[in-house]
């Protein structure tokens, strides 16, 4: 049983994380001449975060019921691409439901896969993201083939990925990825399906609906973050020969970090506090000088595995 | 006579295998009546259709003179029958409160959203008025003991106020006192009209608390006779199909074993688990341990192991005077242990019984090899198998196809075969049928005679009267007494110092 000298010790090494970032970030900001903390990098930094952050919301889902979909990156190229499509067709509102729903209508496609086909979900997961690769790249051959290129937003229809936008959006995503996780009949029993699928059964839950609503929850979020990264980048290239795989590392990176500290913090608060941690180290990897393509991604790749480890420890079972 | 429940007929089949073979069973309003039989006879794939956890391949089911065909275990809640299964059947990464609703949390809605504070709340109040031994309810279940697990469930198949409620097993995972409110709870269910189906391995609980007791063997129903006049030898001789003579447990009534110290534990504490533990275990002893459910017993055993680390004192193997630190320590210096929940902490149950023999002595299998034969597997484990009466079709069946009790058989000895100094069981006997029951102490004793040293820790005290040199009991983590066999070993004896 907790008692409170545990209680009070758990206190005291949250505040001691909290000081030692504090110390390091203020150590980060007198060391590159106050660059590090200025209003201008701040904002750079959290808009970044927000962006994986919505992708690593979703995963919550995927990985609460024991699946893996390492599709995500491509639906997150598609959904981007639909986004600016129907955004230069209807404005805002096409920006918004143009990734969204290609994000729902895709993820749910997956999970529909998963369900009745009952291949292992990470290998099903690569089988899309190529097929979806495939797409993306018909897409884009048949733009160019009618003298067109993929879509690039412009100037105000990039609003959503500024600040005060980006921020606004963000506290939304918070609000209901917080409350369908912790607060909802659907919530409860797709973290149920983290038990297995005969037991969840057995305690009258209908699983094959409650997997196909992570297809649609996470689709929901992934769709979120395709358009801010549409909104945010302008535009985004289409991903081939896996290479979409790479765009989950980030997200992972934040999800199993804030995993490791869900005993603490709600996962879902956890969540955009690590994404931002996550970023944050790039950006410290920038300001020294480090080449991002290959160091940095060296750095990514480490830093996954090493809260993977964390997140790991004191777990009977592997994390997924 | 007012009938609740009528079937007729039932049948149930798992492949060629048949669980349920036309099975018929009446149960009366307000009766309490107990499934006997051995593992694998079928009473609990009976019970699992009545809770609606498997369909009925034939025959009917009439409920309150309804025909009743369950698609689920919601389906039966809403039909007023509730169940607790015999393996822990909870949503560990959830809390207890919700999983005391889980599959009906629709119930709690406000808007979209679930109230929360109103789930906790029912779940308390249920807890209440049953008198169930409380549990943090907005705690996950993975970080609860077995018998708080074990209460969750309960509160899950009575929080639809059931009609008929069906406890499988749920005695072997409580100790005394939280089955002395399980006893409570069966009466005051009664007194209510309610209807109660139990079934447990332990007949004299049975014949004790029960109006009536059923027996099946091979899936079929043998014999319905009333407790008022039948005995344990014949509720295991309708189970068995023959005369089963002779005790379960030690017949000497003195302490036998060598002056010769095997395990020396020394002022050990592990916060919040055990505190200032001290003792010694010889050569050829059963030493015991018991307590109340909290008092410690089953963590002491993870600590003996290396499972858990302790902050002070030592354990220490006093012949090789090696200080076990570890599992690593322990398996390699000859030490070994059983777990109290075997599907999760010590079987791999979708690998054969092949491999689950292997496992613990891979190193010897290979020896000097490079690699490990599978010649010297099938050897190994066909000697566990005929050693250990295994009953199964091959050893390379998957363990999840095995009874409780062939299951322990492979869990124990696949440790026994090793060449051992200490073991350390944790309720070796938990969800076994009487005759593996005996056959597994019959084996401890073997092993005792064999100068083996044994921990035995239990919740059942007539096993651990019955089977050790010396008991020691716990309670809150400490040791609050030692009894030596043959001088005031008696069960009033040592629930005077556990309360």
């Amino acid at each position: 049983m907790e008692t409170n000298a545990i209680k009070k010790k758990n206190s005291i090494k949250v505040i001691i994380i909290i000081a030692v970032i504090l110390a390091a970030a203020l150590a980060f900001n007198a060391a590159f001449d106050g660059r590090f903390l200025s209003a201008s990098n701040l904002i750079v930094l959290t808009s970044h975060a927000i962006i994986p952050t919505f992708v690593a919301w979703g995963m919550c889902f995927v990985f609460a019921c024991d699946y893996t979909d390492m599709s995500i990156g491509a639906v997150i190229v598609l959904s981007a691409n639909m986004a600016g499509e129907f955004g230069l067709m209807f404005g805002f509102p096409g920006v918004i439901l143009g990734g969204v729903i290609s994000g729902i209508v895709l993820m749910t496609i997956n999970f529909l896969i998963f369900v009745y086909t009952k291949i292992p979900s990470w290998i099903a997961g690569i089988g899309m993201a190529m097929i979806y690769e495939a797409v993306g790249m018909f897409y884009s051959n048949a733009k160019v083939d009618a003298g067109m290129t993929i879509p690039q937003l412009d100037g105000d229809l990039r609003m959503l990925g500024r600040a005060p936008y980006i921020y606004i959006i963000f506290a939304i995503g918070l609000v209901l990825a917080y409350i369908i996780y912790n607060r909802t009949e659907i919530g409860l029993n797709i973290r149920s399906l983290g038990n297995g699928i005969k037991l969840s059964e057995s305690m009258g839950i209908n699983t094959a609906k409650t997997i196909i609503m992570v297809g649609i929850i996470c689709g929901f979020f992934v769709g979120c973050s395709a358009f801010l990264n549409e909104s945010y980048n302008a535009r985004l290239s289409i991903k081939t020969g896996l290479t979409s795989l790479s765009m989950i590392f980030q997200p992972m990176a934040g999800y199993m970090l804030a995993s490791v500290l869900s005993n603490k913090i709600n996962i879902m608060i956890g969540v955009p506090i690590c994404s931002l941690l996550v970023y944050t180290i790039f950006n410290v990897l920038t300001f020294l000088g480090v080449p991002s393509g290959t160091w940095q991604e060296a750095v990514l790749g480490i830093i996954v595995i090493v809260f993977g480890v964390l997140a790991q420890r004191n777990v009977k079972k592997v994390v997924k | 006579m007012d009938a609740i429940l009528q079937i007729k007929g039932l049948c149930k089949y798992f492949g060629p295998t048949v669980a349920n073979n036309h099975i018929d069973f009446t149960l009366e309003r307000g009766e309490i009546r107990g499934l006997a039989g051995e593992n694998g006879s079928g009473k609990s794939t009976l019970l699992q259709q009545i809770a609606g956890i498997y369909i009925k391949d034939e025959g009917t089911m009439i409920l309150n003179g309804k025909e009743y065909n369950p698609k689920n275990p919601v389906d039966a809640i809403k039909n007023k029958i509730g169940i607790v299964v015999q393996e822990l059947g909870v949503l560990n990464n959830l809390p207890a409160a919700v999983n005391v609703f889980a599959g009906r949390l629709g119930q709690f809605k406000k808007g979209p959203v679930l109230d929360m504070k109103e789930i906790y709340r029912q779940a308390e109040a249920l807890f209440d008025k049953y008198g169930l031994m409380k549990v943090p309810f907005e705690k996950t279940c993975d970080t609860m003991h077995i018998e708080s697990r074990k209460m969750v469930e309960l509160a899950r198949a009575l929080s639809g106020d059931p009609d008929i409620l069906i406890l499988d097993e749920v005695t072997q995972s409580l100790s005394q006192n939280n089955r002395n409110m399980l006893y409570r709870l069966i009466s005051q269910l009664k007194e209510a009209g309610k209807t109660i189906i139990i079934i447990t391995h332990d007949l004299e609980e049975m014949i004790e608390i029960c109006d009536n007791i059923s027996v099946l063997r091979d899936g079929e129903l043998i014999e319905t006779c009333s407790c008022d006049d039948i005995t344990v030898d014949r509720i295991k001789q309708l189970m068995v199909g023959r005369e089963i003579s002779g005790d379960y447990y030690r017949t000497d009534s003195e302490s036998d074993y060598s002056d010769e110290v095997m395990l020396e534990v020394k002022n050990v504490t592990v916060p919040d688990e055990v505190e200032d533990v001290s003792f010694e275990l010889h050569k050829g002893e059963i030493l015991g341990f018991c307590g109340l459910s909290d008092s410690g017993i089953h963590d002491l055993g993870k600590v003996l192991y290396g499972i858990t680390s302790y902050k002070n004192g030592s354990v220490t193997l006093k012949q090789k005077n090696i200080e076990i630190r570890s599992i690593h320590d322990a398996i390699s210096n000859g030490m070994a242990y059983v777990p109290k929940d075997r599907d999760a902490e010590a079987l791999m149950m979708t690998d054969s019984i092949a491999s689950n023999f292997a496992l613990p002595s891979l190193d010897e299998l290979q020896g000097k090899k490079p690699y490990i034969s599978p010649s010297s597997i099938k050897q190994m484990a066909q000697k566990g198998v005929d050693d250990y009466s295994v009953k199964c079709s091959s050893i390379y069946q998957h363990m999840d196809g095995l009874s409780g009790g062939n299951k322990q058989k492979v869990n124990l000895g696949r440790w026994l075969l090793k060449d051992l100094d200490v073991i350390i069981m944790d309720c070796p006997t938990r969800g076994v049928d009487v005759s593996v029951k005996a056959y597994i102490y019959h084996v401890m004793q073997n092993a005792k005679k064999n100068g083996l040293a044994i921990i035995l820790i239990s919740d059942e005290l007539p096993e651990v009267l019955g089977m050790s040199d010396r008991l020691i009991v716990m309670k809150n983590g400490k040791i609050r007494g030692t009894f030596t066999r043959g001088e005031n070993f008696t069960q009033e004896a040592l629930i005077e110092v556990m309360v």
